[in-house]
């Protein structure tokens, strides 16, 4: 590419290459880092199933969540969807364990529209609507629950593996597909880009975001159920700082804030590997979990610091 | 040195290049005191390169530049200022969220300062003062820039570029974005500072402009020195010759005269109010270039926008074939209606992606309704289209920030051809675009209207709608305030008497 402009010397040449291959390269050293430290447990057998268990919620989340990253938006309720969905799943439970799954995800779903509609039709600024409705969540959830509900321990069936693996595998390809492929996609990128252009070719921008941040609700639902049978019980604490998780996760993928064409999908994939690494490599070492919030707050710094994308920037001024 | 005293500047074998890109290769130019030398030369043949480095915005690589004889290297603008060389810029060069006069001083406040305070009502004492320098009544040197037309914003910075009184004053692109009364003002303050015995420095794409208001040429092409022409030797078709570097086949603007249009109206505006449009009733016919005309704040671009579904009228409708209300954009381009921005890079384009992206983004439902997109698909709509408009990339994978304005607008009538829209609403389609562009875009919109599609043509150039269109609408305040017809033997002056 002649006109690119940005290939001026070797020196350049080596530091974009280092910039835009970050995510791999950071990968790598979370990885070989944490297997050293810890003499091999990380990739221990009995250590991986422990590695999949923290890379299923957030890579679930991360998924769906780059479709709001391409818009370049936020949200900052995921966590709080996952706490509320769960504990009103806890709660239908009562009435029949058949009823769980689809209120999980209806509640998910709900507060996904709650946020898409005061982004898209309110014009609210995303990252503060979504903290709002946090907030709102949390609250209800802690004055619900009141400590905390169990449901019946039979429920663990579907924290099984294979089953796990296969929603993963699921939502993978559809998220995938959907990202990647379908005008939907596109169109997120799209009005990432540039709002007024997509709009003027023709793209809804109001729907278009509206429907993002409700497939991140819904995937928060499922998020929801599968960590209730996992502990059988909802609490207060469920999906705590997990939006913590998941806007390190993408970040540390590759996906630029701006939003656009160069959000990725595989940056979801990759990010969440190394966010499953590190959070299971910190714990093995014996970090405790308030150090590793301060570590995790650092590398946030860090890891955008180095991915702001200058390219963009120099357009918006 | 007797031979060079005569000149009050020169630029010597300057030459720049960004990445392998030589935008200036060994460029000389020498200006006397009290001429006004036209600089032309079509997007990216480095006009804009050359004036910036004059005006201290950029470095060049090497050769010198010599100010009143002597040795010239500008560090910044600010030192650029001082050596008396002035700038208005072709986009908007004015700082938001400040007042006007804080515009016009910005970064000689020192001047007002006492103590360390600034002493704001002297500032706009001597602002209303370098307004009235150049004959401007009407803007308050207290007042918000944000407030301002983005005529009136322009010039404050000519009050801006004037106060420091230079030797030479660059004028890049500013006519485009200036209405008939503000270019008068302009010519004005330029014959005068001539007079003055000042040197200025004009760039622009109107070639009757440059042959009217120059008292000599300087032709670029590619970054290269092609030709110097006196006002003798002024001459249009020679002009556009060497701009292009070879020569331009047929007219430039349509010959045809007094040809009948259906009466079938596709798109129709009833009784609209909407932004700045007051109870408008406009009608395009289908195979017909309507043209709509106006001084810039006589609401002509609303009507593009409302009629595109961008702009919800307050009152009346707007209808597609007499009966299917336009409820938004996305509707519009569903239905075959695509529209032009006169603001290319802000609505048109998304300038971080690539060419195949904006030229897919309308049409992806129409590859593949539902489900995956094909790839192969979407790369031989972008390659189809954009090889049509002759789009100059090295592939349709280029980002389109990297291209020229010419080569983007011709991405964006690419996004529109290849959506297959049969109304196509076109503001400013030639705006701030060198010559050869606009001579295939002239050809495009009468190859559309040859197959039938209707053309609503927004300009502010009134050669372009006199040259173009089947029927020209004048607009005065929002509302219609003359209409015309191709066969009426229109001239400009028909035409202002229905604008002012």
């Amino acid at each position: 590419m002649e006109n690119s402009k940005v290939s001026e010397t070797p020196k350049r040449n080596i530091k974009e290459l280092l910039i835009n291959n970050f995510a791999f390269l950071g990968l790598v050293l979370v990885l070989v880092l944490f297997e050293i430290l810890t003499g091999g447990k990380l990739l221990g057998q009995r250590n991986l199933m422990n590695i999949f268990n923290n890379f299923f919620s957030i890579a679930l989340c991360s998924m769906m969540y780059t479709f709001v990253m391409a818009l370049g938006e936020l949200d900052l309720s995921v966590g709080a969807i996952v706490g509320f969905s769960s504990a009103m799943g806890a709660f239908s439970a009562t009435i029949s364990p058949v009823l769980i799954l689809p209120v999980a995800l209806i509640t998910g779903l709900g507060i996904g529209f709650i946020s898409g509609f005061a982004t898209a039709y309110l014009r609210v600024e995303s990252f503060i609507g979504t903290l709002a409705v946090s907030f709102i969540f949390r609250g209800l959830t802690t004055y619900y629950l009141n400590g905390s509900v169990g449901i019946p321990i039979s429920m663990r069936v579907f924290d099984e593996d294979w089953v796990k693996i296969l929603t993963m595998v699921i939502v993978l390809i559809i998220s995938g597909v959907l990202f990647q492929k379908c005008a939907f996609g596109k169109n997120c990128r799209a009005v990432g880009a540039s709002r007024e252009a997509a709009r003027q070719s023709g793209v809804n921008v109001e729907r278009t975001r509206m429907i993002s941040f409700m497939l991140v609700g819904l995937i928060c639902g499922l998020i929801g159920f599968f960590t209730l049978v996992r502990a059988c019980t909802a609490s207060s604490k469920t999906g705590n700082a997990f939006e913590f998780d998941v806007l390190l996760a993408v970040l540390f993928g590759g996906m630029p804030l701006s939003g656009g064409w160069n959000v990725k999908f595989r940056a979801a994939i990759i990010g969440s590997v190394a966010m499953a690494l590190l959070k299971s490599g910190m714990s093995l070492v014996g970090i405790d979990g308030l150090t590793q919030q301060v570590v995790q707050g650092i590398i946030l710094i860090i890891v955008v610091a180095i991915s702001f994308d200058r390219r963009s920037a120099a357009v918006i001024k | 040195m007797a031979e060079q005293e005569k000149y009050l500047f020169r630029a010597e074998k300057i030459s720049k290049s960004f990445g392998t890109v030589h935008a200036l290769k060994e460029f000389d130019i020498s200006i006397k005191a009290g001429e006004i030398r036209g600089l032309v030369g079509e997007n990216g043949s480095g006009k804009s390169t050359f004036s910036s480095i004059v005006a201290g915005m950029q470095k060049y690589d090497s050769g010198t530049m010599y100010l009143d004889g002597k040795p010239y290297e500008p560090a910044g603008t600010v030192d650029a200022v001082n050596h008396g060389v002035s700038m208005v810029v072709q986009e908007q060069g004015t700082i938001s969220k400040i007042s006007v006069a804080a515009n016009i001083f910005f970064g000689k406040e020192n001047k007002f300062a006492k103590g360390g305070v600034l002493n704001v009502k002297e500032m706009n004492k001597e602002a209303a003062r370098a307004l009235q320098s150049i004959y401007v009544d009407n803007i308050k040197p207290d007042e918000m820039i944000d407030q301002l037309s983005f005529e009136d914003r322009k010039l404050v910075e000519l009050a801006r570029a004037l106060y420091t009184s230079p030797k030479i004053w660059i004028i890049d692109e500013t006519t485009t974005a200036l209405s008939v009364s503000g270019r008068e003002l302009l010519y004005k303050l330029m014959k005068e500072k001539r007079d003055e015995g000042k040197a200025i420095l004009f760039i622009s794409h109107d070639i009757d402009e440059i042959m009217d208001k120059c008292d000599s040429l300087t032709v670029l092409r590619d970054g290269l020195f092609v030709a110097n022409l006196q006002k003798e030797e002024f001459d249009a078709d020679k002009i556009r010759q060497l701009l292009i570097g070879r020569e331009l086949s047929g007219h430039y603007y349509r010959e045809d005269e007094g040809v009948p249009v259906s009466d079938e109206v596709v798109l129709e505006s009833r009784n609209v109010t909407a932004g700045s449009l007051e109870n408008l009733t406009i009608q395009l016919h289908k195979g017909e270039i309507l043209g709509v005309g106006g001084l810039s704040d006589c609401g002509m671009h609303d009507v593009g926008k409302a009629l595109f579904g961008l702009l919800k009228p307050e009152a009346g409708v707007v209808l597609k074939n007499h009966k299917d209300c336009v409820k938004n954009a996305s509707w519009a381009v569903k239905h075959g209606i695509g529209y032009v921005s006169k603001n290319r890079d802000q609505e048109s384009l998304m300038l971080i992606s690539s060419i195949a992206d904006n030229i897919c983004l309308p049409s992806l439902k129409d590859i593949t309704p539902v489900g995956p997109i094909s790839d192969k698909k979407q790369k031989q709509l972008a390659e189809k289209w954009s090889k049509r408009m002759e789009v100059k990339a090295d592939s349709i994978k280029v980002f389109c920030n990297t291209l020229s304005g010419g080569n983007k607008q011709k991405v964006v009538l690419a996004k529109w051809l290849g959506k297959g829209s049969d109304i196509m609403i076109l503001d400013c389609p030639t705006r701030g675009i060198d010559v050869g562009t606009k001579a295939a875009i002239y050809q495009l919109i009468m190859q559309m209207k040859e197959e039938g599609k209707s053309i609503l043509l927004i300009s502010e150039e009134l050669q372009e709608l006199i040259g173009m269109s089947d029927r020209i609408i004048l607009l005065k305040d929002g509302a219609v305030s003359g209409e015309f017809h191709r066969s009426d033997g229109l001239t400009e002056a028909k035409l202002i008497q229905k604008m002012i």
